[in-house]
C-alpha cells in the first residue's frame, strides 16, 4: 500500500508541461487573469501612491494649520452673513493660539500684455501672509505686502510669467499687465508651485495672479472671503486654535456658519474620501478578475474535456480521484499564479507610468503585491474546483473510451 | 492469486437490463500466459476493466492476492490497481506530452516513490523491452511497434500480479504484431510475468499456455481444474 503521495515538484513539472502543451489557451488563461491582477495592483497602487503623496502635499505645507471656509452650500447665496475683511486680517493679532491668518476672496479674469493674452485663471486676492502660509517661493520681485492697500499691484505665478516672457517681457518687474479692464503693475513673480493634488482647498498659483486684497474689494466688492488658511501659533494644539478661532468669529459675525477644519481633520477626510476611491477603483479591478477567474474555468473545463483519455490512464495506472483533482487544481493555480504575477509586474509599471505623469513620488505598494498573489491564487482555487472535481469524477472506463 | 466467482455484469439500456457476463469464473495462477477469446461484442473488454478493477460487477466476487475488492473504496483500488494491475491497451493510451521514459515511469510515480527509484527501474523496465535507445522520444517520435513495447513496459514496471493487455496487437500490421507478441511470450517466460491477453484473433490465442472462449456471457475454460480434466 502506498503512503506516500507523489511528490510535489514533479507534480508541479508535470503541470507546467501539460500548460506548455497548450500553449494558445494557457496564454488566453494567463492573460484575462494578468489583465484582472494588473488593474487591480495598479489601482491599489495609485490609490496608495496618490493618498501619501497628497499627506506629503500637506504636510509640506505644514500640520499647523487650519483653514476656515463657509459651507459649500452656501457660497454664493446672496444676503447671507460674510467674514469681515478687517475681522479676517486682525484673527492672528487677536488670537495669541493664531500665528498667521490668509484671508482670500477669489475672482476670475484673463491676463494681457503687450496687449496679446497670457493667460487667465484665478486672481487672488490676498496678504501678506499668504505667500507664507502656503509656501509659495519668489522667483523675482516681492509678494503683496500690507503696504500696498488698494494699489494696482500684481504677482503673476509662474506659467503666467513665462507667457509674458515669451512675449518679450525680460524682467518681469515693473512691467505693466492687463486683468480684466484693469492695469496693473507686477511686483514680483512666483516659482513654479508642486501642483498639490487633492487638498481640500486649491492654490493654483502657477496659473493664477495675486493681488492686494484690499484693492480686489474695491474692483469686486460683491466678492466675498471664502477661505482663511490660518496656522497655529508654535506649541498650540491645533483643537485649542480650532476652538478660538470659532470663538473669534461667533462673537464678530453672528449667525454666521463657518467650517473650521485643522489639518489633521482635513487629512483624515482627505484620506476617507481617497480610501473610498481606491476602493472603487479596486471593485472595478474584482470585476474583471471575476472575468478573468470565468476564463480560467472555462479553459481548466474543456482541458478537462480534451484529456479525458489522459484521465482514464492515469486512473488505470493508479492515480486515485484526489491525485486527478490534484493535478487539475494545480494546473488552474500555477494559470492564475502565474498570469497574477505577471499582473502584478504590469500593474506595478502602469502604476509608475501613472506617477510619473502626475509627477508623484512612486514606491511600490507592498499591500497591492501581496492582494495580487493572494487573490490570484483564491481565483485558481475557486475557479479551478469544478474542472478538477469534474475530472476526478470521471468514470475510468468512460474516460478511456476517449474524446 | 486471481479469482473471478459468477461474476455478472448488466448494463441499463433505458428499461432494459442487458446482460453481458452471467456467471463468468476465472482463476489465474502466477506465470499463466492466458487468453481470452470471443467475438467483437461477446464482453471481452467488459471483463478485462472488471479485472482491472476499473468497473465493478453487478455481483459475484473478486480475489486478487487473497483479498476481496468488491468493498474497497477508490482509495485503496486505486492504490490496489497500482500495486497489482498492469494494462496494454489496443490504442497504447500513452500520454503525449511525456517521453517514453516519464511514460514509464507514471505508476511509479503515483506509488510516490523516489526520482532516482523511479528513473533507474523505468530504464531498466525499457530495456527489457529493448526500448534503450528511445528514452527521450515522444510517442508521436515512436512507430506503433515501438509504442507498444513502452506501453508494454508501462504495464510491466510496477511488477503487477498480473498483465492485462486488451487487443494488443489490434492496431499493428502483422509482422509488428507478431513482433509484440512474441515479447509478451518472452517475457512470460523468461521473467514469469502473468499475462491475460484478450483478442478475437485464434491465431494469438493459440500462442498462449492457456485459451479460454468468451460466450453467451460465459467463460469457458476459466478455472484450472476444468483445465486439468480436459
Ligand atoms: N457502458 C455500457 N453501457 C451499455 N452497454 C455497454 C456498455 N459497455 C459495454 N456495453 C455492451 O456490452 C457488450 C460487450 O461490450 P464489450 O465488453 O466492449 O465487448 P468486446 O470487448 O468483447 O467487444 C456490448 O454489447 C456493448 O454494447
Ligand atoms: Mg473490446
Amino acid at each position: 500500500m502506498r503512503s506516500v503521495r507523489t511528490d510535489l515538484a514533479s507534480t508541479l513539472r508535470e503541470a507546467v508541461r501539460s500548460l506548455l502543451g497548450a500553449r494558445l489557451r494557457t496564454l488566453l488563461g494567463l492573460i484575462g487573469i494578468m489583465i484582472g491582477i494588473a488593474s487591480v495592483i495598479t489601482m491599489i497602487s495609485i490609490g496608495e501612491i496618490a493618498k501619501s503623496q497628497s499627506r506629503k502635499d500637506f504636510e509640506a505645507l505644514g500640520t499647523d494649520i487650519v483653514t476656515i471656509k463657509p459651507p459649500d452650500y452656501l457660497i454664493g447665496r446672496p444676503g447671507r452673513a460674510t467674514i469681515g475683511l478687517e475681522d479676517a486680517l486682525a484673527l492672528a493679532e487677536v488670537l495669541p493660539s493664531v500665528s498667521e491668518a490668509a484671508p482670500r476672496i477669489e475672482t476670475q479674469g484673463s491676463f494681457r500684455y503687450a496687449g496679446k493674452r497670457v493667460g487667465g485663471g484665478s486672481v487672488q486676492g490676498v496678504s501678506a501672509s499668504f505667500a507664507d502660509v502656503n509656501k509659495l517661493q519668489m522667483a523675482e520681485g516681492r509678494f503683496v505686502s500690507n503696504l500696498d492697500r488698494g494699489r494696482y499691484f500684481a504677482v503673476v505665478g509662474a506659467d503666467v510669467a513665462d507667457a509674458m516672457r515669451r512675449r518679450g517681457a525680460g524682467t518681469l518687474v515693473g512691467q505693466t499687465m492687463e486683468v480684466g479692464e484693469r492695469l496693473y503693475t507686477v511686483i514680483g513673480a512666483l516659482e513654479s508651485a508642486p501642483e498639490t493634488y487633492a487638498l481640500p482647498f486649491s492654490v493654483d498659483a502657477n496659473r493664477s495672479i495675486f493681488v492686494p486684497i484690499t484693492t480686489i474689494r474695491r474692483t469686486e466688492p460683491e466678492a466675498q472671503i471664502e477661505l482663511i488658511v490660518a496656522r497655529a501659533a508654535p506649541g498650540v494644539h491645533y483643537a485649542d486654535a480650532t476652538r478660538d478661532v470659532r470663538a473669534y468669529f461667533h462673537e464678530r459675525a453672528r449667525g454666521l456658519e463657518l467650517e473650521v477644519v485643522s489639518a489633521e481633520q482635513l487629512i483624515e477626510q482627505m484620506e476617507s474620501q481617497l480610501g473610498l476611491m481606491t476602493l472603487l477603483l479596486a471593485a472595478v479591478g474584482c470585476v474583471s478578475l471575476l472575468v478573468g477567474g470565468i476564463g480560467v474555468m472555462n479553459i481548466m473545463l474543456i482541458s478537462v474535456a480534451e484529456r479525458r483519455r489522459e484521465i482514464g490512464v492515469r486512473r488505470a495506472l493508479g492515480a486515485n480521484r484526489g491525485d486527478i483533482q490534484r493535478q487539475f487544481l494545480i494546473e488552474a493555480l500555477i494559470l492564475t499564479l502565474s498570469g497574477g504575477i505577471a499582473g502584478v509586474i504590469v500593474g506595478t509599471g502602469a502604476a509608475y507610468g501613472i506617477a510619473h505623469i502626475y509627477a508623484w513620488e512612486f514606491f511600490i505598494s507592498p499591500a497591492s503585491i501581496v492582494v495580487g498573489v493572494g487573490v490570484s491564487t483564491a481565483v485558481g482555487i475557486f475557479f479551478g474546483f469544478q474542472p478538477a472535481y469534474q475530472a476526478s469524477r470521471l468514470d475510468p472506463i468512460v474516460a478511456l473510451q476517449g474524446e | 492469486m486471481l479469482r473471478l466467482v459468477d461474476i455478472q455484469k448488466s448494463f441499463r439500456l433505458g428499461t432494459l437490463d442487458v446482460e453481458v457476463l452471467c456467471g463468468v469464473n476465472l482463476e489465474v495462477a502466477a506465470g499463466d500466459l492466458l487468453s481470452i477469446m470471443g467475438p467483437s461484442g461477446s464482453g471481452k473488454s467488459t471483463l478485462m476493466n472488471i479485472i482491472g478493477l476499473l468497473g465493478r460487477p453487478t455481483a459475484g466476487s473478486y480475489f486478487l492476492d487473497g483479498r476481496d475488492v468488491s468493498s474497497m473504496k477508490d482509495r485503496e483500488l486505486s492504490a490496489f490497481r497500482n500495486m497489482h494491475i498492469g494494462f496494454v491497451f489496443q490504442s497504447f493510451n500513452l500520454l503525449d506530452h511525456l517521453t517514453a521514459l516519464e511514460n514509464v515511469a507514471v505508476p511509479l510515480v503515483y506509488r510516490g516513490l523516489g526520482r532516482g527509484e523511479i528513473r533507474r527501474r523505468a530504464r531498466a523496465m525499457l530495456e527489457k523491452v529493448g526500448m534503450e535507445d528511445r528514452l527521450g522520444h515522444k510517442p508521436d517520435q515512436l512507430s506503433g511497434g515501438q509504442k507498444q513495447r513502452v506501453a508494454i513496459a508501462r504495464a510491466l514496471v510496477g511488477e503487477p500480479a498480473v498483465v492485462l493487455a486488451d487487443e494488443p496487437t489490434g492496431a499493428l500490421d502483422s509482422d509488428t504484431a507478431e513482433e509484440v507478441m512474441q515479447l509478451l511470450i518472452r517475457l512470460n517466460r523468461e521473467e514469469r510475468n502473468t499475462i491475460v491477453i484478450i483478442t478475437h484473433d485464434p491465431l494469438i490465442a493459440r500462442q498462449c499456455t492457456r485459451q479460454t472462449l468468451i460466450r453467451d456471457g460465459l467463460l469457458l475454460g476459466g478455472l484450472r481444474q476444468a483445465e486439468a480434466a480436459e
